[in-house]
C-alpha cells in the first residue's frame, strides 16, 4: 500500500505550477485605437503634423513649456505616422490652419494620464489656439491610461475646424500605444514601427485612397 | 488562499464523521482538464495541472457516498490579435489563467462487485470557485465568482491489493452561470488510486 501511496503523492507533485507568461518585452505592448463614428473621414484630405512629440508632465504650471521627447524616438514616431497617413491617401500640409485634421503626438511616463484634459498634453498651447483648451470625444470614450515603468505614446487626430465655444477640440481618432520602455534603442525603434503600423491597420476607416 | 482555507475547513467538518465510519475508502487522483462550452470560448488549452481527492463511505453494497475536493489550473497564451469593442480596437498578446477549486458531495454506484475491474457511475453536486486572470499587456482583469456545480462521471477501478485499487475516470464538471461569468465547464480525466481502510 505504501508504494501506491507514494505513487499517488508523486502524481500530485506532477501537478505543476504555471510556467506560462510573457517572455519578451514586445509581448507587453498594447495598441489601442478609437474613433468618432459620426465623423466623415472620407471627406478629409489633408493633415498637419508637428515636428516634435510632447513629453507629458503632471507638474507643469500654466504658461510653462513642456519638455519634448528625445528626437531619436520622436522622429521615428513622426516618420511612421507620416508614412502611414500618406500611404492611406492623406496629404501633409505645412499650414495647420489649412489642414483638415491636426495630429497631436505626445508621450508619457507618468502614472495616470487624464485623457480628457491634461495640461501637458498639448494643452499648454499650440500656435493658433493659445493655451488652456481641452479635448472633446464625440461619440466615443477614451481610456484613462495608467502606466508603470512604461512608455506610452498618444496620438490625437483633431478636427480643428470645429472647436466649440468652451475651447474643446473634437478628437476624431486616437491611438494609444502602451508598453515597457525597456530594451535596446534599436528594439524600441522596431517596436515603435510595428505598433504604429498596427494602429493604422486596425483603423481601416482612415483609408481615404478610394476617394 | 482564503478560498483554500474555506475548502479545507468545510472539508474537515464533513470528512471527520466519515473517517470513523465502517467501509471507508479514500480516493486520490491526478487530473487533466479539457475546457468545454463557454469556458472553451475563453481558453482552449488542456490543463495538465490538477488533482482530486475524496473520501467515501459504503452505506450499502455497491453504493458509496462522500465528498470530493479538487483543483485544476488552466492557462493559455493568445497570440497577438486585435479585439474590437464598438468603435474601439485593442491589439496585443493575451495571457489567460484560470484555476478552479471544486467542493462537492459525491455518490457512486458500482456496476459489479468482487471483480478485478469494477466500473462505476457517479454524480456530484457542490460549488465551483473560479479564479480567472486575463493579462493584456500591462493590464490585468481579475474575476473570481462562485458557481453551482454538478459533476456526473464514469470510471473503472482495478484491483491491485486488498487495500488498494487503480482508478481511471472521466468527470464532466458542469459550472452554472453566475452573475459575473458564464458557466465554466470542463471534462476531467482522472488517474489515481483508491485506498481502503478495511
Amino acid at each position: 500500500m505504501k508504494t501506491y501511496l507514494l505513487a499517488a503523492a508523486a502524481s500530485i507533485l506532477f501537478t505543476g505550477c504555471s510556467n506560462l507568461g510573457p517572455e519578451f518585452i514586445d509581448e507587453m505592448d498594447l495598441i489601442y485605437t478609437n474613433f468618432s463614428p459620426s465623423f466623415n473621414f472620407q471627406a478629409q484630405r489633408t493633415y498637419y503634423l508637428p515636428d516634435s512629440v510632447v513629453f507629458i508632465q503632471d507638474d507643469l504650471e500654466p504658461g510653462e513649456l513642456p519638455e519634448m521627447v528625445n528626437p531619436l524616438f520622436a522622429d521615428r514616431i513622426l516618420q511612421r505616422l507620416r508614412s502611414n497617413l500618406n500611404r492611406l491617401g492623406w496629404t501633409q500640409v505645412n499650414d495647420y490652419m489649412a489642414a483638415d485634421v491636426v495630429l497631436f503626438p505626445s508621450a508619457s511616463k507618468t502614472v495616470v494620464v487624464n485623457y480628457w484634459y491634461n495640461w501637458g498634453m498639448w494643452g499648454w498651447g499650440f500656435p493658433g489656439w493659445g493655451w488652456g483648451w481641452g479635448w472633446a470625444y464625440p461619440g466615443f470614450f477614451p481610456p484613462t491610461v495608467t502606466t508603470h515603468r512604461t512608455g506610452t505614446f498618444f496620438v490625437q487626430m483633431a478636427y480643428t475646424k470645429e472647436i466649440d465655444a468652451n475651447g474643446y477640440m473634437p478628437v476624431m481618432w486616437t491611438l494609444v500605444v502602451d508598453g515597457l520602455f525597456e530594451g535596446t534603442t534599436q528594439g524600441i525603434l522596431n517596436r515603435i514601427d510595428f505598433t504604429t503600423d498596427q494602429g493604422f491597420t486596425q483603423s481601416p476607416y482612415l483609408n481615404i485612397n478610394a476617394n | 488562499m482564503r478560498t483554500l482555507r474555506t475548502f479545507l475547513s468545510i472539508g474537515l467538518l464533513l470528512i471527520g464523521p466519515l473517517v470513523l465510519a465502517q467501509g471507508t475508502f479514500f480516493v486520490l487522483r491526478y487530473q487533466t482538464g479539457v475546457p468545454v462550452g463557454a469556458f472553451r470560448d475563453y481558453l482552449q488549452r488542456t490543463s495538465w495541472s490538477g488533482f482530486n481527492m475524496g473520501i467515501r463511505v459504503v452505506p450499502s453494497s455497491g453504493f458509496a457516498v462522500g465528498v470530493d475536493m479538487a483543483w485544476q489550473a488552466f492557462e493559455e497564451r493568445k497570440d497577438f490579435d486585435t479585439y474590437t469593442f464598438g468603435t474601439a480596437s485593442v491589439s496585443g498578446v493575451q495571457f489567460r489563467y484560470q484555476s478552479t477549486f471544486q467542493f462537492s458531495g459525491q455518490a457512486e454506484y458500482f456496476l459489479t462487485e468482487g471483480q478485478d475491474l469494477m466500473p462505476y457511475v457517479s454524480m456530484g453536486a457542490g460549488a465551483l470557485r473560479v479564479r480567472r486572470t486575463t493579462q493584456f499587456g500591462l493590464f490585468e482583469v481579475f474575476e473570481n465568482p462562485w458557481q453551482f456545480m454538478l459533476k456526473p462521471g464514469i470510471g473503472v477501478t482495478y484491483f491491485l491489493s486488498r487495500n488498494a485499487e487503480l482508478l481511471f475516470g472521466i468527470d464532466y464538471v458542469v459550472g452554472f452561470r453566475s452573475r459575473e461569468l458564464e458557466g465554466q465547464s470542463y471534462l476531467g480525466f482522472n488517474l489515481g488510486f483508491v485506498f481502503r481502510t478495511s
